[in-house]
């Protein structure tokens, strides 16, 4: 089966005073229609920036990002993205969801802008009056100016302005970080359900592994820009084979809550050291062999684990 | 026998058993508003225990915890019967918290660079406030200052030192005055949402930190947050706030694992890491009360769907429930 997006060989790096920041280092990976992936780190993984090339708003310097095994979307260059037809199967829901709207629209306004413009008339009205009912959004609200609405209401705009282009691929970006645990209860239910009903496939970005078991199927570990496992979440959020996985399962709060902490700080992404195990400094089963070697991403069981020792850390556990 | 054991033997003195912090009959109103934002609130706050006072946004946990620290805005008009502080009222006289504040009583607060100095360096400012507990000046300052932030997990304490708050991330600035805040070793630490937009493991290591301190110099915390699962964690005790009036306040165990209030059960609901799917998961139905209109006796009722007349009508007595909770409810659940 052809992926709906296969991802290979992503980087990115920012010029920095001393040197480069290597936000994403060779990431790839593939997602099916339909499938949902979580893509977890702390800050400074690369989570968004990751979300920010899936969604081609911003260009990687190297690899490749296949739409239905037919089309490279990554040469593509940001700017000239918007007017790609495949701008409407990819979209993105932000992070805060106020701050990602216009002030100056209306809510009609900025769910329309989905569709480029935030002009509406009778046709355009037609389609975000069927998208608000989708998401929820009285169509009593579509007049008012994003200020107005509460932050769970707010978030439903954000959605809805992204779906209204029918997009096959959404790319959210904590779409839920800075709601209520209560709000984010209501707008994980909503999104679970647009995915059944129009049969989207997911890119979930969050920092909360609960959120991630609960949404998505496989799950995707960033540490410094690079991959440091992927799989199915039933296994890495249960029995991690990285390290750097298990310090974030056992940091997640929650019943289980384990004791697994990395020592000192995270590495500095700026800079040339490249061929040794990012983690190495910070990481309790580190040797000789992990400061010399990048460890390669490898099958370890049903997934894939970029750690010399993936063997030895799943005994451990 | 070695020397440890001995003094180990040795019978400890009683322990203090009176709360730290005590408040009763906490009402807190705004002007040109009919019902008050906060409605006869009370709690008690154990040395060295960790009380969470959860709820939405909206609840009034922000407003109360400004309130025990005396810095809420003059706008509002708080009546209290009693906000007993180690037996220092509070209530009577608002001047007395000026005394303990940034020395017994420490804070840490939602957007935490607006709270420092944009003017010093956050190692200069962590250092004025060692400086006012301990005998120390010149380079041994300078070391305390640097120690009080790697304590917080800040990467590079010693260079971070010298920074100035636009220079640092928002998650850093809710370190440092974390930093802050615990070198005044204060014996109430009130910390509204401290590790909200920090990743877990920051989170994670932060409140360590916190129970770590409770543990070693009995310091007290009061901890606020909107979410039920992290009071679970953290807290020993939670007190659940619905619209300014207390519904339900046990241990952190029992109110988590056998909720008698219908909003405790719903906020229970909302905490992904209880469900196991994603339809497990509820929110909170209907609209939250609107505090410049008319409210039902029971702010909750109509969003309840265990409501009755008598929950419109009367305010519900907040009720002993074995081994050692209170629940506001007219029909609790059993």
């Amino acid at each position: 089966m052809t992926p709906l997006l296969e991802v290979v060989g992503l980087s990115r790096r920012f010029p920095v005073r001393g040197g480069e920041l290597h936000a994403l280092d060779d990431v790839g990976f593939r997602l099916h229609a339909g499938g949902s992936i979580g893509i977890i780190g702390e800050s400074g993984s690369g989570k968004s920036t990751l979300a920010t090339i899936l969604a081609r708003l911003d260009d990687p310097q190297e690899g490749g990002i296949v739409l239905d095994g037919a089309r490279d979307i990554a040469g593509v260059p940001a700017r000239a993205f918007g007017r790609d037809p495949a701008r409407r199967a990819i979209q993105l829901v932000f992070q805060t969801a106020g701050d990602a709207l216009n002030p100056a629209f209306t809510v009609a306004q900025n769910i329309a802008i989905g569709l480029g413009l935030p002009k509406i008339n009778a046709g355009v009205l037609e389609r975000v009056k069927k998208v608000a009912t989708e998401v929820d959004l009285g169509h009593d609200l579509l007049e008012r100016r994003p200020h107005q609405l509460s932050g769970g209401q707010q978030a439903r705009v954000g959605i809805a302005r992204a779906l209204i282009s029918e997009p096959r691929l959404l790319i959210l970006d904590e779409p839920t970080a800075a709601l209520d645990v209560s709000v984010q209860a209501t707008i994980l239910r909503l999104i679970d359900r647009l995915r059944r009903e129009r049969g989207l496939t997911l890119a979930f970005v969050s920092h909360d592994l609960e959120v991630v078991r609960l949404m998505c199927d496989s799950v995707l570990v960033l540490y410094l820009g690079r991959v440091v496992e992927i799989g199915p979440v039933s296994e890495i959020l249960t029995a991690p084979k990285h390290p750097y996985t298990r310090a974030l399962v056992d940091a997640s709060p929650g019943e289980g809550r384990g004791s697994f902490r990395l020592a000192g700080d995270t590495a500095s992404p700026i800079g040339s050291v490249r061929d040794q195990c990012l983690l190495s400094a910070r990481c309790p089963f580190a040797d000789d062999r992990c400061r010399s070697e990048r460890p390669a991403l490898r099958g370890v069981d049903v997934r894939l684990a970029a750690c010399h020792h993936a063997e030895t850390i799943a005994a451990s556990r | 026998m070695n020397a440890l054991t001995a003094v180990l033997d040795q019978p400890s003195p009683p322990p203090d058993t009176s709360p730290l912090l005590a408040v009763s009959g906490l009402s807190i109103s705004f002007g040109g508003r009919i019902v008050p934002t906060v409605q006869d609130v009370s709690f008690a706050i154990a040395r060295g225990e960790t009380l969470a006072l959860v709820g939405e946004s909206g609840s009034g946990k922000s407003i109360i915890a400004h309130t025990v620290a005396g810095i809420l805005a003059d706008a509002a008009r708080v009546n209290a019967t009693s906000i007993s502080f180690d037996g220092i009222e509070l209530a009577v006289d608002r001047r007395a918290v000026e005394a303990l504040r940034g020395r017994r009583i420490g804070m840490v607060f939602q957007n935490a660079r607006a709270a420092l100095s944009p003017t010093l360096a956050v190692g200069t400012q962590i250092g004025d406030v060692i400086a006012r507990h301990r005998k120390l000046r010149g380079r041994a300052l300078r070391e305390a200052a640097v120690e009080a932030l790697a304590a917080v997990r800040i990467p590079d304490p010693e260079r971070r030192a010298k920074a100035y708050p636009h220079e640092l991330s928002g998650g850093m600035c809710q370190r440092v005055m974390l930093a802050l805040a615990m070198a005044g070793e204060p014996d109430l630490l009130i910390a509204d949402e401290p590790t909200t937009g920090l990743d877990n493991t920051t989170q994670a290591a932060i409140l360590d930190l916190l129970a770590a301190e409770a543990k070693r110099r009995l310091m007290s915390t009061l901890f606020i947050t909107h979410d039920l699962g992290l009071a679970r964690d953290y807290a020993d005790r939670v007190a659940v706030l619905h619209a300014g009036q207390l519904v339900e306040e046990g241990s952190a165990l029992t109110v988590f694992d056998a909720p008698r209030h219908p909003y405790s059960a719903r906020l229970v609901r909302a905490v992904p890491a209880r469900a196991a799917t994603v339809a497990d998961l509820g929110g909170i139905p209907g609209k939250f009360p609107d505090l410049s209109g008319t409210v039902p006796a029971c702010r909750f009722a109509d969003r309840c769907e265990r409501a009755v007349e008598r929950c419109r009508t009367e305010v519900p007595r907040l009720d002993p429930v074995p081994p050692d909770g209170r629940v506001a409810c007219w029909r609790p659940l059993v």
